[in-house]
């Protein structure tokens, strides 16, 4: 499509039921109360001129270029802060207007770099068009204001990778300073100084954009008006001219952008307003780090080796495929059908997470297929599944600004999940109450108009200990929603889970020793989130990382259950899924024991309308789990993997474990952007698509699908979903699509949770939440409303049981894992991009009196040494960290954080536990042996052969 | 004892160990299913044999859910 420029109704919109009709310019309009004069008129097609005005924050009313008439008004008011009223008759364009307006105009001009023909927001600059829009012709104060050309301005300040700051070009409107503020919710931004000395700063006079508290959201370059604020990209390339929608890769906000392009080539990312997720919001990953996509590491071209110690040689897809297969089948042969399998990503579309696991049901004859949920999420799919009868959340992201208690818990959305953060900020500056459960006292637990009313700064390990501590108070202090339960529940579950709680050993004083929080914290926060009208729970993988991360779920569901908050907006238990297409690749069938849209395999007639659809008969048995998996591959049982678009080998715990599954298999096929650390132990290497080039569907923490559209052709030449095929083909298995919109058209055919979704759909309406189908048409953006998917909430008892990871006097330290905002996972993206600069390399938090005690001083090396290995990294002494706690992010292969890490396990999905390892530190000034073999490996795994000489 | 089945001991006792909270036939269904839902047949077959021989190490309710299953089948 040509560049799509979004309206800008210079002020938000207003949501309330009650309307005003008022006359602008003779022509009638009704709008919600509150609306002001700016955007009525805008909604009626009748922009007035405007600077300091935008939609995405409040009206400032410094421009005085808005101004109208007002009949019974004196003077003439600005529009962006002046509410219509009933019976209101406007004017928007008269000659005493038009003078005023030029003349406010003249002013900004007269102290304006007139480089417009070499500026780089040329033909994308406000000044510019409301200088037009007035009809300025002269001057009057000539052109020698202070900040005309380049000689008398003061330097760029270019420091941040991906825009610059230009404070020659700005006119002082503020609107980045209310961007960073009202939309971001970081405060970087003021206006320093006074009069004609007014100018934007980030922070303090010596600071410039990189070492301020800036994130890097480009909330502020969006926001900008002139080239004040300008993406570099657009510096080096120009202004856009085509646009393409599409939806980020990174987290699981799923945010909507506009990719704006100049042919081939993206110039920009910028958020879209009509995206249900973000609304126009984006973070530094999704707006700026998306260069990896034509990074010079990407292989594009199919690779085979018959030993992982062989040089790579580059191949046709026809013989790449032929190889994979052959390898696959001659296994299948010799060990037997379950000898293979594979792993789905949730980095992949829904339509690619699809035929992988169609390919593996249908063509390798088993359901050993897995997904990087299994060690992220698998946990919120049993435990709400347990007790609310389906695997999601329950809300849509905008449900945050209903609530009036949000408890969150297990993680870190400032820096995991940014733009839902922001909206999180929003309502907390508005007023919400807030409650952090975490061991590290996370930003949000005190951030710049932003303060937790209670952090509970728990023990890693002890999350159910303190669900149900916080549930005791609930029930024995008679602040059970006992009309919600008696209508909603399971009665018979909700007495025993109510005797059970009530029991004294959960009460806060009995826990609170394990908990290590004192029980008065427990007591107010429980009558907090019980009392305060709507209560959200929102939480992340601290939650389900554990041994029992099911039971921690599950816990949550019944405390929600037991206050009533479940079934409206502003309430719910609300999953923040770390991968981008988590949920989807959960729906879509990748579990080994469920088909596409939960449906156990031993259910017959699920399986039979897959039979019947895929012309194939399929296995009633549970497939492999991916720990399972490299348990069978280390007995001889398991040889053959295919890896979509995950990197286990960094992932996973236990790295020496999985890597030595990995290298007893036969054949392992990584389809893959890069060469990534699983690649060390494949033979065949199926290059994959970038979402820049995907045509499919994402499917974001809220159930929301929305449309990924390709922007350029795939580098390889083929789509995943095509490369799958094929090898569904070459395995014997006749597996056809004409396009991705095919595929999704054969998940609604056989998923009854999309039965309402295609393609025309979503381009029409833009996303959509499921279910989708004939009782939810439109989508379903709040769950369970008038009743639970399982009929009833079941409440389920959820004993604490300690994890059988222990400190002792060799590993006194527990070690929690998490990630970082401007690194993403294992960094396979992010790595690859200027984001680095914000993090070059993974440190080791570390409690200053632990610290001290080991003779640590910040930035030293230390080691971490756990039951399974040792790692050694820089040391950050933090006082975010409690005492006794370490914490690491696992973003860079090199740091080998999951070399520290153990096998245990939830007890019901084998989610690691990657939140609780016994460790200890000491000071080192070498790399760990592991750390050596590394980078031996890295020698020896990855060569490729030369191209032969022309 | 090799690796694999301490594995599948530690796993099958895990389980176990969260639906002892419920009445003891609830909490035999309870195990024999998730172990039914989620395990592979081989797995099963595995722990199926470590029963037989002796069983020592697994949480009494493990040995009464295999003893379920094996009905069942």
């Amino acid at each position: 499509m040509a560049l799509l420029v979004e309206p800008d109704f210079g002020t938000p919109k207003r949501e309330t039921e009650k309307t005003v009709t008022v006359q602008i310019n003779g022509r009638t309009i009704t709008v919600p109360e509150g609306t002001s004069v700016m955007r009525a008129a805008s909604e009626l097609g009748q922009d007035i001129p405007k600077l300091c005005a935008t939609d995405m924050v409040n009206a400032w009313g410094s421009c005085r270029m808005c101004l109208v008439e007002i009949d019974g008004v004196r003077g003439t008011p600005a529009s962006c802060t002046t509410p219509v009223r009933e019976g209101m008759s406007v004017r928007t364009q008269t000659p005493r207007l038009e003078k005023i307006r030029r003349g406010v105009m003249e002013l900004y001009i007269s102290d304006h770099p007139l480089d417009c023909l070499t500026c780089a927001a040329n033909g994308d600059c406000e000044l510019q068009d409301t200088a037009g829009e007035v009809g300025l012709r002269d001057v009057r104060y000539g052109f020698q204001g202070e900040k005309h050309f380049a000689e008398a301005a003061e330097p760029k300040d270019e420091s941040n990778p991906y825009f610059h700051f230009d404070s020659s070009k700005c006119i002082v409107c503020s609107r980045c300073v209310r961007a960073c503020e009202e939309v971001q919710g970081t405060f970087a931004l003021t206006i320093q100084g006074r009069g004609f000395d007014s100018k934007v700063s980030a922070g303090t006079a010596s600071d410039n954009f990189f070492g301020s508290e800036c994130v890097s959201c480009g909330a502020c370059v969006q926001a900008c008006p002139t080239a004040t604020l300008m993406e570099k990209s657009v510096y080096d390339h120009g202004v856009p001219n085509r646009s393409v929608l599409t939806t980020c890769a990174y987290c699981g906000v799923g945010c909507s952008f506009k990719a704006e392009m100049q042919g081939d080539q993206v110039v920009r990312m910028v958020p879209y307003k009509d995206g249900g997720a973000n609304e126009g919001h984006s973070c530094v990953k999704g707006r700026f780090a998306w260069g990896y996509a034509t990074h010079k590491d990407r292989i594009t071209t199919p690779m085979v080796r018959d030993k992982i110690t062989d040089p790579w040689r580059k191949v046709s897809w026809d013989e790449a495929i032929a190889f994979a297969a052959d390898r696959f089948k001659s296994i299948q042969q010799k060990y037997g059908n379950g000898s293979i399998g594979g792993i789905t990503s949730s980095r992949c579309t829904n339509e690619e997470v699809f035929v992988v696991q169609k390919m593996i049901r249908a063509a390798f004859g088993n359901n050993n297929v897995d997904t990087c949920a299994r060690v992220c999420h698998s946990p919120t799919g049993y435990g709400l599944k347990t007790t609310f009868g389906t695997s999601a959340g329950t809300q849509n992201f905008k449900s945050v600004e209903k609530a009036d208690v949000i408890l969150v818990i297990g993680a870190n959305p400032t820096d995991g999940h940014p733009v839902f953060a922001s909206r999180m900020k929003k309502r907390l500056r508005a007023g919400a109450k807030l409650i952090v459960a975490d061991p590290r006292k996370i930003d949000l637990v005190r951030s710049p108009h932003v303060s937790a009313s209670h952090h509970i700064q728990l023990r890693p390990g002890t999350n159910v200990a303190l669900m149900n501590a916080l549930a005791h108070v609930v029930v024995t202090e008679g602040l059970v929603d006992e009309e919600f339960v008696a209508e909603r529940c399971e009665e018979a579950d909700f007495a025993r889970w109510r005797a059970f709680v009530a029991e004294a050993r959960n009460a806060p004083e009995a826990l609170s020793e394990k908990i290590g929080v004192d029980p008065q914290t427990i007591r107010e926060a429980a009558r907090l989130y019980a009392t305060g009208k709507n209560g959200a729970i929102y939480y992340g993988l601290g939650v389900t990382e554990h041994s029992q991360g099911s039971t921690m779920v599950m816990a949550m569901a019944n405390l929600a259950m037991a206050t009533g908050n479940i079934g409206r907006e502003g309430v719910g238990v609300n999953p923040l899924r770390g991968q981008n297409n988590v949920q989807g690749s959960c729906d879509m069938g990748s579990f080994p024991h469920e088909l596409p849209g939960y449906r156990h395999v031993a259910d017959a007639v699920a399986r039979g309308t897959f039979e019947a659809d895929w012309d194939v008969t399929l296995s009633p048995e549970p497939g492999l789990r991916i720990p399972n998996m490299f348990a069978a591959a280390l007995d001889g049982s398991f040889r053959g993997l295919f890896v979509q678009g995950e990197d286990i080998a960094q992932s996973d715990p236990n790295t020496h474990h999985v890597t030595a599954a990995l290298e007893s298999m036969e054949c392992i096929v990584v389809q893959d952007l890069f060469l990534n650390e699983t690649a060390a132990f494949a033979q065949v290497f199926l290059p994959g698509t970038s979402f820049l080039e995907k045509d499919g569907t994402f499917t974001n923490a809220e159930r929301r699908i929305n449309r990924v559209r390709p922007v350029m052709t795939e580098q390889s030449g083929l789509s995943e979903w095509e490369v799958v095929a094929r090898l569904s083909r070459a395995m014997g298995y006749d597996m056809h699509y004409s396009s991705s919109s095919e595929i999704m058209d054969e998940i609604a055919r056989l998923t009854p949770t999309f039965s309402g979704v295609s393609f025309a759909r979503l381009d029409r309406d833009g996303s959509l939440q499921w279910p989708v189908n004939d009782k939810a048409p439109n989508g379903t953006p709040t769950m369970h409303v008038a009743g639970f998917v399982r009929g009833k909430g079941r409440f389920m008892i959820t004993e604490y049981v300690p994890t059988e990871e222990r400190t002792n006097r060799s590993f006194p330290l527990i070690l929690t894992t998490g990630r970082i905002l401007s690194q993403y996972n294992v960094g396979a993206q992010t790595r690859r991009t200027e984001n680095s600069r914000w993090h070059e390399t993974d440190v080791l938090e570390i409690h200053p009196f632990d610290a001290e005690e080991r003779g640590i001083a910040d930035g030293d090396r230390v080691s971490i040494q756990s039951r399974k290995g040792a790692v050694s990294l820089p040391a950050q002494i933090s006082e975010r960290m409690p005492q006794g706690v370490v914490y690491t992010t696992f973003h860079h292969p090199v740091s080998g954080a999951n070399v520290i890490t153990t096998e245990f396990s939830d007890w019901a999905t084998n989610c690691p536990e990657y939140k609780v390892t016994a460790v200890q530190i000491v000071r080192s000034n070498q790399p760990s042996d592991w750390q050596v073999a590394y980078e031996e490996i890295k020698r020896t795994n990855y060569r490729t052969e030369s191209e032969p000489a022309e | 004892m090799s690796d694999d089945i301490e594995e599948l001991i530690r796993m099958a006792n895990q389980i176990a160990t969260f639906f002892q909270a419920y009445p003891e036939e609830e909490a035999v269904n309870g195990t024999a299913e998730h172990i039914r839902d989620f395990w592979t047949s081989a797995m099963r077959a595995r722990l199926d044999r470590y029963v037989a021989d002796n069983g020592t190490g697994l949480h009494p309710l493990v040995t009464r859910a295999m003893g379920h299953l094996q009905q069942a089948a």
